[in-house]
């Protein structure tokens, strides 16, 4: 971290917020941001980089960062770590095959020292499908 | 005789440029006493102007026509990677990375030849040290580098302009086969 990050952070305005959203490839990071953001969500196709969109929420500046979540690409989500305030964990409720597989990906996730400061936020998406999980179901997980 | 709190020497804080010490007993202060407070104050002065010198030549640095040089031969060998999509490719954000390391990496050098026993570590404590002060023009300016939206729009007008620099005939031309008898 050189001294320009070091400046980012101390100008960096009180009600402004980094938000780093990741899951698994499918789970619906980019249709829940662009859902947010008032946007069409009938043609999204798989991230294969990253979006960013700039949200006003009750006087706070949130910047969601929305990264692709396929396994190619998953090593790449350590470059998104730095000054990241909230974590959103997306999950597809429904995709019992790969529950497991998501757990494993959270965990590795939470030792990451660079997201110790950072808020969790487990969203489960996708709970109105037949055969999705609950939340509580989920939680067990 | 008194004490103070929060040791002011040597510090750079707002609060001791104003001299507001907390003082108990300050009933018995002595004339030798004020001398300690100009000394003090003396101190904070010093570091004052050490920080403003080294954002002074920080202005110097990048108003210079090499720092934009070096911008411009960044911009110039990753141009070709940047397209106008909403969606971001990974590739940008090492380059993003690489480009605050090449700023990084200059400003330092530069700052190193110009003051003595420079240290970055110690400009960064300050920057945290100072962070309610850090109003005006040059840390916008700097503030920008670490913009990850700044950045790629700065690659896109880079774009732009090197792609309306070359003209493309390509849509003027129209190449036709011309049958046998037309050709006379």
């Amino acid at each position: 971290m050189g001294f320009l990050t070091v400046l980012k952070k101390m100008k960096q305005k009180e009600k402004e917020m980094r938000i780093l959203m990741l899951g698994l490839d499918n789970a619906g990071k980019t249709t829940i941001l662009k859902r947010f953001n008032g946007e069409k969500i009938d043609t999204i196709s798989p991230t294969l980089g990253f979006n960013i969109k700039t949200l006003e929420h009750r006087g706070y500046t949130l910047n969601i960062w929305d990264v692709g979540g396929q396994k190619s690409i998953r090593s790449y989500w350590r470059n998104y770590f730095e000054c990241t305030d909230g974590l959103i964990w997306v999950v597809d409720s429904a995709d019992r095959h790969r529950l497991e597989d998501c757990r494993v990906e959270l965990h590795q996730l939470l030792q990451e020292e660079r997201l110790s400061g950072a808020t969790l936020l487990v969203f489960a998406n996708k709970l109105d499908l037949p055969g999705a999980l609950s939340a509580e179901e989920l939680r067990d997980v | 005789m008194f004490m103070l709190f929060k040791s002011p020497i040597m510090s750079s804080n707002i609060e001791v440029c104003k001299n507001k010490f907390t003082l108990v007993d300050s009933q018995i202060v002595k004339d030798d006493d004020i001398d300690m407070f100009s000394f003090f104050h003396e101190c904070s002065e010093e570091s004052d102007k050490s920080f403003h010198a080294v954002i002074g030549y920080i202005e110097e640095i990048i108003m210079d026509t090499t720092f934009v040089e070096i911008l411009t031969s960044f911009m110039e060998k990753y141009w070709k990677h940047f397209d106008s999509d909403e969606e971001n490719k990974l590739i940008y954000s090492d380059i993003f990375y690489s480009y605050q390391e090449t700023i990084e990496k200059y400003i330092e050098k530069k700052l190193m030849e110009k003051i003595d026993n420079f240290s970055m570590k110690n400009f960064e404590e300050e920057l945290i040290e100072r962070r309610t002060e850090l109003d005006g023009e040059i840390f916008e300016i700097l503030a920008t580098f670490s913009d990850f939206l700044e950045f790629k729009e700065m690659f896109l007008d880079y774009k732009r302009m090197k792609e309306g620099s070359s003209i493309d005939f390509s849509e003027d031309l129209l190449v036709k086969k011309c049958a046998p008898d037309t050709v006379q």
